[in-house]
């Protein structure tokens, strides 16, 4: 079983908050340091702060004492038992040389300062301290992991997501009594911590730039304004090395962020498909503070799991780069599909794209052919198409596939959507007539091959096929099958790129399917698979009107 | 008067440039100057912190603007900056970098929007995609970090980037 990557931050966080709450419980002995960065870690912990933090001097001798006191008050119930009687006895705690000792050591030698010299003097007593913590986080993460991962098996999911975890902390009366409540909300607790140890460090507003012959001489304004051109998070965030002046001016300005929101927005392909020109502008004319935080909550988290994603799979396949440009496309549109869906909307621009899911059908006489209330869910161009089919379909022209998005409330215990209600067009070029298909073809060459790289090639996302045989096993797919229906993504990417292939469709058996891709239905918490099939004959015949679509979703679902 | 009115302009290193009074307005310092209200024949205005290379490139560029008004520059850059300017604007940038860096300081002081926001754009164009050392080195910035800082930072970006 696997942690999804974003099961990785959300357990990161819940330690790292968890560390801070126990202590906050040490409050007698452990003080801030006066530092600036000390105030984002105080308001932190304002959050999470108990009533009234441990008054133990009295009865505590020692550091030891005062972990298992810790660890008593806590962890609740049974919770505590394990730790304090088989994993914090002094020994343990001494023979204990793990690394994550060593760092939470660290961690509070940076923030904090430590006087234990009210508490009888042991041997080590940092090192006591420090491990004592880290055993208790540690063994309080491992309880959740184990958790989560029953919950995710539960749900014949693959690997661990944030949603597993909230719910294994939310049904574990121990669990969710002894850590803090504002865990509740993970996205929240994750925002928080992101933007408050970005801030760290970033000593003064003082301009701290070498006196020199150039640069220096600029006046603030215009580094801010030249940053402010930067707009790339990766490059923002390289600069904070450049020198102190950049850091601070990186860290504390906020339109450098408000730009940087716009410009991913614009230009990151996860946003693309429906980042169009209007809801740009709504961005930027919405005049409002927050920037920098509003960049790490709401847009970070997507574009760094996509990345992580993307390079697992580079690491696995050793690709090259023009691959890894291809995979984070494809990945990208998976992942935006339906977020939000639209309904006809003849003032959308085009995006000039060919074969593609999503976005903007470039039909001629659109307002004709796009139904009210039915959503776009992608086109095919023949032309793209007819070099990686050996068969006679038209050699130009498009075919459009539209489904209607509120003809069925879909109840999420129901594994099957059984009505559904879609259509297909074809055009040519010109005008909408239809080009006859040349007769006496074989439909058995009608299958793709190797569809996982062509797909990609044409733009589309790597878990859309076209022109397959429906009756087939589609051995080329395995490669993303592995990470499918995992709960990782309510409300949410991070972490998944979602794939579901099945075969089991009601289709008769000769029927081609024309397209098939995975999105996220509005209103439904997963992704859905949306397939368009034709019989044989009509396809031979072109009359696409007799194309049917089915919506599946998997059948394992159990939220 | 059918002639058009000239403004002069002197550079700190003392060289005098004529420029037709609608071209120079373009610089809200000169501008501002100007609105102050002599009515000279030919107004005489010190530039004393523009040095006469990069004031010369300024005029070159107010010529040329004032008939030519020039297109924003969207914040922040889409790809590279050589895409989003005009031929003219493209050839202009063709100077080196400490030139470069002196117009910017020109039209930051003499307050002409367009050319400010073109250069800094350029140079955000040029810094794009680098390290931070050869961010350093391309403009003479010195590292005033302490290793352990540096190292700080790193690791902040990276729980970022983890996170």
């Amino acid at each position: 079983m696997f942690m999804s990557c974003h099961g990785h931050k959300t357990l990161a966080s819940i330690g790292l908050v968890l560390l801070l709450k126990l202590i906050d419980d040490l409050k007698p002995y452990v003080l801030l340091k006066r530092t600036d960065s000390s105030e984002a870690i105080k308001q932190l912990l304002d959050g999470f702060t108990n009533e009234n933090a441990m008054d133990s001097q009295e009865h505590c001798q020692d550091i030891h004492d005062l972990i298992m006191e810790i660890c008593r008050k806590n962890l609740k119930g049974r919770l505590g038992e394990y730790p304090m009687t088989t994993l914090l006895p002094i020994e343990k705690v001494m023979e204990d040389e793990s690394e994550e000792g060593k760092s939470v050591e660290r961690f509070i030698a940076l923030y904090f300062n430590v006087n234990l010299s009210s508490l009888k003097q042991i041997e080590k007593q940092e090192k006591v301290l420090a491990v004592g913590l880290k055993i208790i986080v540690c063994y309080v993460m491992g309880e959740i992991v184990e958790l989560a991962s029953n919950y995710t098996r539960d749900c014949s999911c693959f690997s661990v997501g944030q949603p597993a975890i909230e719910n294994a902390i939310k049904y574990d009366s121990e669990l969710l009594e002894s850590l803090p409540s504002s865990i509740c909300s993970i996205s929240n607790v994750l925002s928080v911590l992101v933007n408050n140890l970005f801030n760290q460090h970033t000593d003064s507003s003082q301009v701290s730039i070498r006196e020199g012959p150039f640069f220096s001489s600029i006046s603030p304004d215009v580094h801010s304004n030249i940053l402010k051109f930067v707009g790339n998070v990766d490059d923002l965030l390289k600069m904070r090395t450049v020198c102190k002046y950049w850091n601070s001016l990186i860290v504390e300005n906020d339109d450098i962020w408000k730009y940087c929101y716009h410009l991913t927005k614009i230009e990151d392909p996860l946003f693309l498909t429906f980042g169009t020109s209007r809801t740009l502008s709504d961005i930027r004319n919405f005049d409002s503070k927050g920037w920098k935080n509003k960049f790490f909550s709401d847009i970070y988290p997507y574009i760094s799991s996509r990345d992580s994603l993307v390079e697992s799979k580079m690491r696995t396949d050793s690709c090259d780069n023009s691959f890894r440009e291809i995979l984070k496309q494809s990945v990208s549109l998976s992942v935006n599909f339906y977020r939000e869906i639209f309904i006809f909307n003849s003032s959308i621009p085009t995006d000039g794209r060919r074969t593609k899911i999503g976005g903007n059908p470039n039909m001629i006489d659109k307002s004709k052919l796009w139904k009210k209330r039915y959503a776009f869910i992608g086109q095919i161009d023949f032309s793209e198409i007819s070099s990686f089919i050996d068969c006679q379909l038209p050699k130009s022209g498009y075919l459009y596939f539209f489904a209607k998005i509120d003809s069925f409330q879909i109840n999420a215990s129901v594994p099957n959507i059984d009505s559904y209600d879609g259509y297909v067009i074809y055009q040519d070029y010109q005008d909408n007539s239809t080009v006859p298909l040349v007769t006496g073809i074989e439909i058995d060459e009608l299958t793709i091959t190797k569809f996982a790289n062509s797909s990609l090639k044409l733009g589309l996302s790597l878990d859309t096929r076209v022109f397959a045989d429906s009756k087939k096993e589609f051995e080329d797919y395995e490669y993303f099958n592995h990470t499918s229906n995992c709960p990782s993504y309510i409300g949410t990417i991070c972490g998944q790129y979602t794939a579901t292939f099945r075969n089991d469709l009601q289709t008769d058996k000769d029927d081609i399917i024309l397209l098939s891709t995975n999105a996220n239905y509005p209103g439904m918490p997963f992704d859905a698979q949306f397939v368009y099939t034709i019989n044989r004959e009509s396809l031979l015949k072109a009359d696409f009107s007799a194309a049917k679509l089915f919506i599946t979703v998997p059948k394992t679902r159990r939220f | 008067m059918s002639e058009t009115k000239q403004v002069e302009l002197t550079s700190k290193d003392k060289v005098s440039f004529k420029v037709d009074r609608d071209v120079i307005l373009m610089s809200g310092l000169v501008k501002d100057m100007l609105e102050e209200g002599d009515e000279d024949e030919t107004p005489i205005i010190p530039i004393p912190n523009v040095d006469s290379k990069p004031l010369q490139k300024v005029i070159e560029y107010c010529q040329y603007h004032h008939k030519e008004p020039a297109q924003e520059i969207e914040k922040p850059l889409k790809g590279k900056i050589e895409d989003v300017i005009c031929d003219w604007d493209k050839k202009f940038l063709e100077i080196d970098q400490s030139l470069l860096i002196e117009l910017i300081m020109a039209a930051n002081y003499l307050n002409i929007k367009d050319l400010l926001d073109l250069t800094c754009a350029k140079v955000a164009s040029m810094i794009k995609g680098k390290s931070p050392e050869q961010i350093r080195e391309m403009f003479g910035i010195e590292n005033d970090f302490t290793p352990e800082e540096e190292a700080k930072i790193r690791e902040e970006n990276k729980w970022c980037e983890e996170a």
